[in-house]
């Protein structure tokens, strides 16, 4: 039997730090990057003695994003301990919800080739963050860095309703998207702030029974999401082909082996004894205050790009990638406004941006410069002063040194030749070097246009202006 | 006055309730004429040592004689507060208690082959025999497939307890039960039967269960000059009401004066 004959079974559980100020039960600062173990205090630290406050912030954080995934809100939580060893939880307990999460059944709609789809969200719910283990960084044994122990995140959890690699990226894509729009979380997926367990399965084609799964904990790029669930559906299938049967296990995805390995399989799996945190009251919510926090939402993707599609007439899939992160969203808003060419700005965006945000592997978060100076870059090549081809030599400049786009090119000379006088040397310098374009333009061939406007722009290192060499050009041809 | 300075509201324990504070010294009136105290019959039946129900009843006598009116009445709850306690403190306690796992705190293994190992020895050496017990006890109750028969459960008796109280505070300002159904035993002469050495705490902890106040005052001694116990309940948040009716049971018996300690060599 071949591969198309099973389907794909992928379910969530994606983990995103809140962008709080400070930690879910402490007011240590929540700061990544900070020297280890001084963003601490004895309530992260876990002393004996000491009882957690619940972080007010974190509770309406996270009701946000159960209003914009479209989730119901309970007016009655809680919290519960998740009872476990290992050495980055200091308490041997993580605070968490077991069955009173905040926020259930939501959804996520992505765009499919066959069309909209909902993924059906379980539930979101709030919980403290692990520290962390550097193994062996200064000689032999592990360290612990409680700055992340007791950083607050949500968990969010879907039905199994993905059913490719491909859905699942979009899903992910959606979801960092909208959090990022309702400014809860940063999601930053290198510093581990966004990341996800993935929930695999694989059954024949018409069966209405699911297969066993497997998981792969803690996964942090979408390339390896992607490779991980395309190798994970090959082995199980590879088992179920030789009339093996799937263990229901946990596993470790290595990037560098593009392979699985099993981390713990059922048989010692953990009993967390969750029961109520006796440490803290309830967590009540009043209509009023649900109302408030919905009636705040900022805009979300989804309405934003109607408003591309109408306001600026971008095209569907140029909306969809702009929106796809508030921080590109805003950079195409704010540049628009400057330069006054939203097209202009998409193109940049689309194109370059996007070409130098993927050849650099970097988050839209994490590009240098801002609206401001790409707003400028656009008016310089709209006014003249250089032309586009300079234009994308500021754009890397932009990336690698961010300053005034105006600067820039004084500094580096790259000012356009819109000297008629000058231009005109130039095009008769390269119809005396090029006879054989000549007979060939004449001859018929269009083409050879744009060879000698291409050689003059060589010539002139990028800095003619393309559309006074055309004109001139044409006008000495057709002489 | 140590309760005039712990009394309040901390905004660092959230299970602390926000109340105007009471200055407790001021609750001392030496004066419990009208006070309705009742005597839950069942806190006097099996398994209550002789020698200590008559030192109650005699001092319920006390407080008759002080114009206070006593009734008795049925409160039948210790039996389940103890089974509840145990559970529920136990369920705490494993989980409190597991940060002592030598990684960060309490005492850690001197030999270990990996990180089970530590955790096991660790932990196995570093607790007493009563820890462990409360330890094993309470994973056990949370366990899952065990969690809904016992701490559950448990959770639910609680709210039982508590109605029962409620009911006896709607006739009577306090109740009153003995401390203890025996006199003090001797240290280590039931570490075999731990059975028996948790039903000592059969009259207390009825009131950790329920959340309410109460306080225990000497009342009497047995013929080997044991000091036993009285314990008067209070409803929540009615610290003054007990802490007056003990002072004055205390200012007109005079225990202290006539009754000095003595240590068992």
């Amino acid at each position: 039997m071949s591969r198309e004959n099973y389907e794909k079974i992928i379910g969530l559980e994606v983990h995103s730090e809140l962008s709080t100020k400070t930690k879910i039960f402490c007011s240590c600062p929540t700061e990544f990057g900070a020297a280890p173990n001084t963003h601490t205090c004895p309530i992260c630290m876990g002393m004996p003695g000491t009882l957690p406050v619940l972080n007010e912030k974190v509770v309406e954080y996270a009701v946000k994003a159960g209003l914009a995934t479209n989730c119901e809100i309970a007016r009655d939580s809680k919290n519960d301990r998740k009872n476990y060893f290992y050495p980055d939880l200091p308490k041997a307990y993580q605070i968490s919800q077991y069955d009173k999460p905040l926020c259930e059944h939501g959804y996520v709609e992505i765009e499919t080739e066959e069309g909209k789809k909902k993924i059906r969200l379980t539930r979101i719910h709030i919980e403290e963050d692990a520290g962390k283990l550097n193994h062996d960084e200064f000689g032999g044994g592990s360290l612990v860095d409680l700055n992340r122990a007791g950083v607050p995140l949500i968990e969010i959890v879907s039905e199994p309703d993905l059913r490719s690699s491909e859905e699942v990226e979009k899903y992910l894509k959606k979801l960092k998207s909208i959090l990022e729009y309702i400014e809860v979380s940063d999601c930053k997926m290198q510093e581990g702030s966004f990341r996800a367990d993935v929930n695999v399965s694989v059954r024949k084609k018409g069966e209405t029974k699911l297969g066993t799964r497997t998981e792969m904990k803690n996964m942090n790029s979408f390339r390896s999401i992607t490779r991980a669930i395309e190798y994970e559906v090959d082995r199980q299938i590879d088992i179920l082909e030789d009339g093996g049967t799937i263990e229901q296990e946990t596993l470790r995805w290595d990037d560098v082996s593009g392979k699985t390995f099993s981390m713990r399989d059922k048989e010692d799996a953990q009993d967390y004894r969750y029961f109520p945190d006796p440490d803290l009251v309830a967590i009540n919510l009043s209509e009023e205050y649900i109302e408030n926090i919905k009636n705040n939402l900022p805009e979300l993707p989804e309405s934003r790009k109607q408003r591309y599609l109408e306001e600026y007439k971008l095209s569907e899939k140029d909306a969809n990638i702009i929106t796809s992160s508030k921080y590109l969203s805003d950079l195409f808003e704010e540049a628009s406004k400057i330069c006054n060419n939203p097209k202009a700005v998409n193109n940049w965006i689309i194109s370059d941006i996007s070409r130098i945000l993927n050849e650099t592997e970097m988050e839209p978060i994490e590009i240098p410069f801002d609206s401001k100076q790409l707003g400028k870059l656009v008016v310089l090549i709209d006014n003249g002063t250089i032309s586009s081809s300079i234009g994308k030599k500021v754009l890397t400049e932009l990336f690698e040194n961010p300053r005034d786009p105006e600067e820039i090119i004084k500094e580096k000379g790259w000012i356009q030749i819109s000297d008629e006088g000058a231009i005109k040397e130039i095009v008769l310098k390269i119809l005396e070097t090029n006879p054989q374009s000549i007979a060939d333009y004449k001859g018929g061939k269009d083409k050879a246009l744009g060879f000698l406007v291409g050689q003059a722009m060589k010539e002139t290192k990028g800095k003619a202006n393309p559309q006074m060499l055309n004109k001139m050009f044409l006008e000495e041809l057709n002489k | 006055m140590l309760l005039n300075l712990i009394a309040g509201h901390d905004e660092k324990d959230t299970t602390s309730v926000d109340r105007p504070k009471i200055d407790y010294t001021k609750a001392l009136k030496n004066d419990v004429k009208g006070l309705k105290i009742g005597v839950p019959k069942e806190f006097f039946g099996e398994g209550i040592n002789q020698e200590v129900k008559e030192a109650l009843e005699k001092s319920i006598e006390v407080y008759k004689n002080l114009g206070a009116k006593i009734e008795e009445f049925s409160l039948d709850v210790a039996n389940y507060a103890l089974a509840t306690y145990y559970i529920i403190a136990c369920a705490e306690a494993s989980s409190n208690l597991g940060r002592f796992d030598g990684i960060r705190y309490t005492y850690r293994t001197p030999e270990f082959k990996n990180l089970k190992e530590l955790y096991k020895k660790s932990r196995s050496e570093g607790f007493g025999d009563e820890v462990k017990r409360r330890i094993i006890l309470g994973t056990y109750v949370l366990s899952s497939g065990y969690y809904d028969a016992y701490y559950k459960k448990a959770q639910q008796v609680r709210t039982l307890v508590m109605n029962e109280f409620n009911k006896g505070f709607e006739n009577y300002d306090i109740i009153l039960t003995p401390t203890s159904p025996t006199v003090a035993f001797d240290i280590g002469s039931k570490s075999n039967n731990p059975l028996e050495m948790y039903l000592a705490d059969i009259c207390t902890v009825s009131v950790n269960i329920a959340g309410l106040p109460g306080i225990s005052i000497p009342c009497g001694v047995d013929k080997e000059g044991m000091p036993i116990g009285m314990q008067l309940i209070g409803n929540k948040f009615c610290e003054e009401i007990i802490l007056n009716a003990a002072y004055t049971f205390e200012q007109a018996v005079k225990f202290r004066e006539n009754h000095k300690p003595e240590f068992k060599k």
